[in-house]
C-alpha cells in the first residue's frame, strides 16, 4: 500500500513538472476559475486555462495577453509598481459611464512587502482616493469617467503589483 | 361620386384609415427591433441650438430635463462586442467599440466635460452621466444601464445573441 502511494505522488511529481505548471493546481472547489485570454501572445491568446486567480494564470504563463476574460463575471488583468513609501505611477483600471461597481484585487510580487492600494475614481461624493492593502469594492457616481489606482509599499526598494479588476 | 353622394362609402373609407392608423401605430415590437439596443446621446442642462430634444428624468443626482443633441454618438453599429452581468438596478454592459467609434465618443466627451451622456435602450432612458473626464481611453468602456427587472433580463438576451462570443 505505502509503495503504491509513493509511486503515485512520483508520478504525479514528474507530470507536473514535465507539464511545466507549478503554479496552477488542478480545479478543486467553485473558487477556481475558468480564464480565457484574449488579443494576441505567445502562447496563442484565447486558451482556456483554470485558475485561482488571473494573476496567479498570468505569473503562470507570462502576460503577453493584455486582456483576460471570466466566464463568470468580467474582469481585467492589471499590473502597477509600488513605491518605497511612495506611491509609484497610477495605473489605469477601466473606463465607465453612470453606476458600476467593481472589486479590485492586488498584491506585492515582493514576498513580505505590506502592499498599500489606493482606488482613484469619481463617487456620488466626487472624485474619492479610497486606501486598500488587498481588495477594495468601488462604486462609482453616475458619471463617465475613469478608474484608476497607485500604490507604494514598506520595501526598500518598490515591488511590482498584480491586480485584477472585477465589474 | 359614390363617395361624395353616398355618405355611408365615405364612412367607411374613413373607417378603414383609421384602423388601419390604429394597426400601424400598435406595430410596437417592429418599432422597437427597429431601435437599438443601445445608445448613447450627448445631453445639456440647458436648451441651445445643438440641444433641442427635451426629455425629463428623474436620477437624483441629475437634472429633471435634459436636453439632447439629436444624432446619437455610439449605435449598435459601433459595438464589435459586448457582454453583461446584472446589477441591483438593471444591468453592466461592457462594450467593445470599433475604433472609429471610440475616437468619437472620445472626442465628444473631452469637447463637452461637465455635460451628461445619456443611455438608451430600444429607445427606452436608461441613465445618465456626468461627463468627468476623455472616455474611453482604448475601446472598451463599462456601462451601467438602470432598468427594470423584466426589461433588464430582456436587453441581457438581446446582447448575447448579437455580440456574445461563445465560449471557447
Amino acid at each position: 500500500m505505502s509503495k503504491y502511494s509513493i509511486a503515485v505522488a512520483v508520478g504525479l511529481g514528474c507530470l507536473t513538472l514535465a507539464c511545466g505548471a507549478p503554479d496552477v493546481s488542478a480545479p478543486e472547489s467553485s473558487r477556481f476559475l475558468e480564464w480565457r485570454r484574449l488579443g494576441t501572445g505567445t502562447p496563442p491568446c484565447g486558451e482556456t486555462l483554470r485558475a485561482e486567480s488571473i494573476a496567479r494564470a498570468a505569473h503562470t504563463l507570462g502576460n503577453d495577453c493584455s486582456e483576460w476574460e471570466n466566464r463568470e463575471h468580467g474582469s481585467r488583468f492589471f499590473q502597477g509598481w509600488a513605491g518605497p513609501l511612495i506611491f509609484g505611477d497610477t495605473v489605469w483600471l477601466d473606463d465607465h459611464i453612470a453606476k458600476v461597481s467593481y472589486q479590485v484585487s492586488a498584491s506585492a510580487v515582493a514576498s513580505g512587502a505590506a502592499l498599500i492600494g489606493e482606488a482613484i475614481y469619481y463617487s456620488d461624493a466626487g472624485w474619492t482616493n479610497s486606501s486598500f492593502t488587498s481588495t477594495t469594492y468601488v462604486t462609482t457616481g453616475n458619471a463617465a469617467a475613469s478608474v484608476n489606482a497607485r500604490f507604494k509599499n514598506n520595501n526598500p526598494t518598490g515591488t511590482a503589483v498584480n491586480g485584477t479588476i472585477y465589474w | 361620386m359614390m363617395l361624395d353622394s353616398g355618405g355611408l362609402p365615405m364612412r367607411v373609407v374613413v373607417l378603414a384609415v383609421v384602423i388601419s392608423g390604429v394597426a400601424l401605430g400598435q406595430s410596437n415590437p417592429r418599432r422597437s427591433a427597429s431601435l437599438p439596443i443601445l445608445e448613447l446621446r450627448l445631453a445639456s442642462g440647458t436648451r441651445t441650438s445643438t440641444f433641442t430634444v427635451r426629455h425629463e428624468q428623474s436620477t437624483s443626482d441629475q437634472p429633471k430635463v435634459l436636453f439632447l443633441a439629436s444624432g446619437n454618438i455610439v449605435s449598435d453599429m459601433d459595438l464589435v462586442r459586448a457582454r453583461t452581468r446584472p446589477a441591483p438596478d438593471g444591468i453592466v454592459v461592457e462594450i467593445v467599440l470599433s475604433d472609429a467609434a471610440a475616437a468619437r465618443l472620445r472626442q465628444v466627451t473631452a469637447n463637452n466635460i461637465g455635460k451628461y451622456l445619456t443611455i438608451f435602450s430600444y429607445g427606452r432612458f436608461a441613465g445618465s452621466a456626468t461627463i468627468m473626464g476623455a472616455v474611453p481611453r482604448g475601446n472598451k468602456v463599462t456601462v451601467g444601464l438602470t432598468l427594470p427587472p423584466t426589461t433588464a433580463d430582456s436587453v441581457r438576451s438581446a446582447i448575447a445573441t448579437r455580440w456574445l462570443a461563445p465560449p471557447q
